[in-house]
């Protein structure tokens, strides 16, 4: 299975829509950023662009959630992939997942959500300032780095209280 | 509009002293003759609107027009025009702005949006696709159009809407109010404000979740990732562009000597590098942000320092806490700054905030600010009259003024008006730096012939975007032409003028420009819309169109008369820098200009033009 | 001797608003300012920073006395000891049109 996954750096977005514009178009053929599965979030106050899309993640809550099964993991890429033939529509996996990352197309009566386009994403291709990535990084590092951070912090805000 | 794509083939026609909307089929052939956007919308203002209405008469139409490649993916397909009768000119004007808008419209499934008419009471208009209506804005009348935008996306519960709105300016009728989407993003010029104004329009609101769909859509994305590599490799749409905006034309024509300064007293600035583009990125700058589907994001996301928040501290929503704001783009920081003689850039951000809440074109306003102070240190006008001294460089005076001016209070009602007006109601109309009654942009064209001419000819007043001849003169984009030099310049500014005109009926950003060509940009439209058409088939409906804008403003009453410049282009050199000693010689520029263009002696289309663009 | 006002990425590039070059003409203060620069700043400056033809980079202007060399005499403008050089690369890195 690919190593590979979408690594987006929000520093670099201008909050432009081409990923969505792509994105809709692969699935669609037409231009229709309302069905785009990866979106930008515009934070005009904060001057901060947040593009944001399946993390994929392993321990995928809106496959436990389906009670139909409907949700699967595609073998080349590990996508979580909706099929679209099984999915009754009940929104239980929208409703699951933590990221808000999974969406209901009202047309369809289904859920969809972002296939990694079958190992060559569109929205990274359109990306025009290298915000949207698909890369073979290690996701683990930053989280451990993180955590390390945010733990040390913590003993020393305790230890410095306790003294 | 089976066979044109690119389109959703609907427009809405709203007639505000009926309170109805009627959604009608766009004219495909208009749609095949004009492009699009600026050119189609002229063809329908030509047609229903008597050329010799008062602008602010109901029986004025406000247009808001997109292009066939707005709302698709190529590179800046952000644009709407909004094409009416001017109130400052008396001209046909068409008034451009990016953003989100444009795209959100047509999403919704409408090219255009025609109003006729004026409402009895403030309306606002709703658009979630399908669902269309007037809507009473009794609540909002009043507000500025941060607030305005706010409050829509609250009462609508639907956020992800995108509002254009008109601020005080607009609803005060100032004749240089703007029309102001997502906060920002504005149809600034020539007064469109004031129109929506005038027909009690407070806002409209839209949300659209449908598609634009295109005829070859494989075809679309070849051509657009050409036009993404042009982009790429062009240095100004590639680096310049995005990391100083367009703010970092301040020095460059401040070398150049073509920099205005004290209403065009002086032709530069010496503190032009306190108001410049690298001043901007070193101390103010957040971020640089994007139009929809824009990959060169020149828009600037910025802040007042840390000295300048006791004084000019901004709000542009409540949960706005780092005094972000955006802006300034170089016409404004030049207007608000170097023209009034300024070099306060908080104050200049203040300002410019200000007009976007209160809906205000920045370049009237400053130029209209620094023809007071001419005035005022003349001794023209008094500080018993302005309220207020105005001497040139006096950075509180101007933030007070913008304020003033948005609510035609004190010597702000004067303002309101405009230089033109504003000069020769004080005895002194030579103060007024412009044409057709519309203030010039930033670039003297004593030192740059080209700019001249393009100022005197446009069709919508003095303007730097009908005919930016300084790419050519200044920046050497296609190739450089000597700024100095008249000979030749004739056609430089008719191929400026059909290209830029072209490119916006399109829906197409005109920044493009700077880095590609039309040779990249239809087979782009071409690809979007199925119709044949060859690179000259653009230009050509690019001509038409201005011709069509030409013909509509003879029929409204103006002349050859009008395409000329004040007495000080004309008669008074520079006083000093590197153009020292020059005047605009436009008389050696026009006669060849009406030549080239087909027209008569005396600035109108022959018919032979007129029929061999097929024109009516 | 000359001064040399530099702007956007050429201001980056030397890290330095302005600078004082003894030249006699632009070629020679060209030369000079690749020499003090190397790398970089060559290679914004000459379309071949290796060739002996010395050819001014085309993305590169250059004004004296606010007047671009390319209505003056090019690389063989005279520059005299008041004389201000102005520096812009309209490409890599300078201009718009807003």
């Amino acid at each position: 299975m690919s190593d590979q996954v979408l690594s987006i750096d929000p520093e670099k977005c201008t909050g432009c829509k081409q990923c969505e514009l792509a994105c809709s178009w692969i699935q669609t053929g037409a231009f229709q950023p309302s069905k785009s599965v990866i979106r930008v979030h515009v934070f005009d106050e904060q001057a901060s662009f947040a593009p944001y899309a399946c993390f994929q993640c392993d321990e995928a809550w809106c496959m436990q959630a389906c009670p139909v099964n409907a949700i699967d993991v595609d073998g080349q890429t590990g996508a979580k992939i909706v099929l679209d033939d099984v999915c009754v529509g009940c929104k239980l996996c929208v409703i699951a997942c933590p990221f808000g990352t999974i969406f209901y197309d009202k047309q369809a009566d289904a859920a969809t959500k972002c296939d990694l386009c079958a190992g060559d994403p569109a929205c990274a291709h359109a990306c025009p300032t290298g915000a949207i990535e698909f890369s073979s990084v290690d996701p683990g590092e930053w989280v451990v780095d993180f955590g390390v951070a945010v733990n040390d912090a913590y003993v020393r805000a305790i230890e410095g209280e306790g003294s | 509009m089976a066979d044109l794509k690119g389109w959703t083939g609907n427009i809405l026609r709203v007639n505000l002293s009926a309170g109805s909307v009627v959604k009608e089929p766009l004219n495909e052939e208009w749609a095949r003759q004009y492009v699009g956007g600026r050119g189609v919308a002229a063809r329908y203002l030509s047609e229903e609107v008597d050329p010799e209405v008062d602008p602010l008469a109901p029986e004025n139409s406000l247009i808001f027009a997109t292009g066939p490649l707005t709302g698709t993916n190529a590179s800046c397909g952000s644009r709407y025009m909004v094409v009416t009768k001017g109130p400052l000119t008396g001209a046909m004007t068409t008034s451009n702005s990016g953003g989100m808008w444009a795209p959100e419209l047509k999403f919704a499934g409408y090219d255009m949006i025609i109003f006729e008419g004026k409402s009895e009471r403030p309306v606002y208009l709703w658009i979630l696709d399908d669902e269309v209506e007037l809507r009473p804005a009794e609540h909002l009348w009043g507000k500025g159009v941060f607030d305005t935008e706010d409050l829509l996306k609250r009462e609508t519960g639907v956020p992800d809407c995108r509002v254009a709105a008109i601020g005080p300016a607009g609803e005060n009728q100032v004749l240089f109010a703007a029309i102001v989407n997502e906060k920002f993003r504005a149809a600034g010029r020539s007064g469109v404000g004031a129109v929506m104004g005038s027909k009690n329009l407070k806002a409209i609101a839209v949300r659209g979740t449908g598609a634009v769909e295109v005829d070859d859509p494989v075809a679309m994305m070849r051509a657009q990732w050409a036009m993404k590599q042009d982009l790429t490799e062009a240095p100004l749409t590639s680096e310049g562009l995005p990391a100083y905006g367009t703010l970092a034309l301040m020095n460059v024509i401040n070398e150049h000597g073509a920099l205005p300064t004290n209403n065009y007293q002086l032709a530069q600035f010496e503190n032009a590098e306190k108001i410049s583009g690298e001043e901007l990125a070193e101390t103010r700058l957040a971020t640089n942000k994007a139009c929809f589907a824009c990959t060169i994001a020149c828009g600037r996301v910025s802040r007042i320092s840390d000295e300048g928040v006791g004084r000019y501290a901004v709000t542009t929503s409540a949960r706005n806490w780092k005094h972000a704001t955006e802006g300034p783009e170089y016409e404004n920081a030049w207007s608000l700054g170097a023209d009034c003689g300024i070099d306060d850039f908080d104050a200049i951000l203040k300002s410019n905030t200000l007009c976007n809440d209160y809906g205000m074109d920045p370049i009237s306003l400053g130029a209209t600010i620094a023809a007071a102070m001419e005035l005022y240190e003349k001794g023209t006008i008094s500080e018993e009259q302005t309220g207020l001294p105005l001497g040139f460089g006096n950075a509180d005076a101007l933030v007070a003024l913008t304020e003033q001016t948005a609510f035609r209070r004190g010597f702000g009602d004067e303002i309101a008006e405009g230089s033109k007006r504003m000069g020769e109601k004080f005895g002194d109309p030579d103060v007024f730096m412009g044409v057709k009654g519309q203030e010039f942009p930033a670039y003297d064209p004593r030192a740059i012939q080209g700019m001249g001419l393009g100022y005197a000819t446009s069709n919508r007043g003095a303007c730097h975007l009908r005919a930016y001849t300084v790419s050519a003169e200044i920046v050497g984009i296609p190739e450089p032409v000597d700024p100095r030099a008249t000979e030749g310049k004739a056609e430089l500014a008719i191929a400026f003028q059909n290209i830029s005109t072209a490119v916006d009926a399109t829906g197409l950003c005109i920044f493009l420009t700077f880095g590609t060509s039309i040779e990249s940009i239809r087979p782009i439209l071409t690809a979007a819309t199925g119709a044949a058409m060859s690179d000259a088939d653009l230009v050509t409906a690019g001509e038409r169109i201005w011709n069509l804008e030409r013909l509509w403003n003879n029929r409204a009453g103006l002349t050859s008369a009008d395409d000329t410049l004040p007495k000080r282009m004309l008669n008074e050199p520079i006083p000093a820098g590197p153009a020292q000693g020059e005047v605009n010689k436009l008389g050696e520029m026009l006669p060849e200009y009406y030549r080239a263009r087909g027209w008569s002696e005396d600035g109108r289309p022959l018919d032979a033009k007129l029929a061999e663009l097929g024109i009516i | 001797m000359p001064t040399v006002r530099l702007f956007a990425g050429m201001r980056e590039k030397m890290e330095t608003r302005e600078i004082a070059i003894p030249a006699r003409d632009v070629r020679g203060l060209l030369d000079d300012l690749a020499l003090r620069k190397a790398g970089a700043l060559a290679s914004v400056l000459f379309d071949d920073p290796a060739s002996e033809a010395r050819v001014p980079h085309q993305d590169l202007r250059v004004l004296v006395n606010g007047r671009s060399t390319s209505f003056l005499d090019g690389l063989d403008t005279a520059l005299d000891d008041d004389d201000t050089v102005t520096l812009m690369l309209h490409g890599a890195r300078g201009y718009p049109g807003g």
